[in-house]
């Protein structure tokens, strides 16, 4: 996908699965509420994610924003980078800034066996 | 609210949501040391939930590697999603064609896929190409959303 594409794609979603934890075991899991505006990524996550106790400022983090609506309208964002958490989120629902550092896609849709792009 | 978050499931539990929610994410690390998720379909069965990726991917590279892996699956019908954390292991890719008949059809199992696309990826599995990759699950645990 092209950045215009990634942007256009990101500005729809309002959900992400949250990926991270210390290496040396399985990453931990999160469906968080997901948050961008023009470039600024963040996500929140429910209070008591085991996730929000393991997660502290700088650690790694990879946050996904999908659709699979059918085969050929699957489309991926995956963002992996820095986290840091907003100090002023402690009441409510955690939240966490994502500095961007790696950006993966893919658009099921530009597949050449997509009949549509016939 | 916040003390419910966290709820062990049993295998069987376990089983039968990632059976009723086949679209997960397979979580591991990638070489860069990055955590990160692969949105796959999956097949759970017997205290195991399998793959079917290609054989020489990036993906059973980092898994093999790290030796173990996390699923996370996502009901669309309520809040609660599971995740759950095994021993990662590769097998032939014949297991995947083998085991169809038992462990659930393509038509219940891949509703969106396109039958050729279907096709494509069992000669693949015959062929070689394709691999299973299979996650013996030890831990699972009910997580919930954001309110």
């Amino acid at each position: 996908m092209s950045e215009d594409e990634i942007d256009r794609f990101l500005c729809s979603r309002s959900t992400a699965i949250v990926v991270a934890g210390p290496a040396g075991a399985a990453p931990l899991g999160a469906v968080g509420d997901f948050h961008y505006d023009t470039g600024t990524v963040a996500f929140s996550l429910h209070p008591a994610d085991p996730i929000v106790g393991q997660l502290g400022d700088g650690d790694r983090v990879c946050c996904i924003a999908e659709q699979f609506p059918s085969y050929y309208e699957i489309k991926s964002v995956m963002l992996h980078g820095y986290a840091t958490r907003r100090r002023d989120s402690d009441r409510g629902a955690p939240t966490f800034d994502l500095d961007v550092d790696k950006v993966v896609s893919f658009d099921f849709g530009k597949l050449t066996s997509n009949p549509a792009r016939a | 609210m916040n003390a419910a978050v966290d709820h062990t499931a049993s295998a069987e539990e376990a089983v039968r949501f990632l059976a009723d929610h086949p679209h997960v994410y397979l979580l591991g690390r990638r070489a860069d040391g990055y955590p990160t998720g692969y949105a796959m379909m999956s097949r759970a069965h017997d205290g195991v939930v399998d793959f079917s990726t290609y054989r020489a991917s990036a993906k059973v590279r980092n898994l093999e590697r790290e030796g173990v892996a996390a699923i996370l699956a996502v009901s669309k019908d309520d809040d609660r999603a599971l995740w759950a954390s095994g021993d990662v292991s590769v097998h032939d890719g014949a297991l995947w064609n083998a085991e169809r008949p038992r462990v659930g059809s393509d038509a219940t199992f891949r509703p969106d896929v396109p039958q050729g696309i279907i096709e494509k990826v069992a000669d693949r599995h015959e062929a070689g190409k394709r691999c299973v990759l299979r996650v013996t699950l030890r831990e699972a645990r009910f997580v919930d959303r954001p309110a």
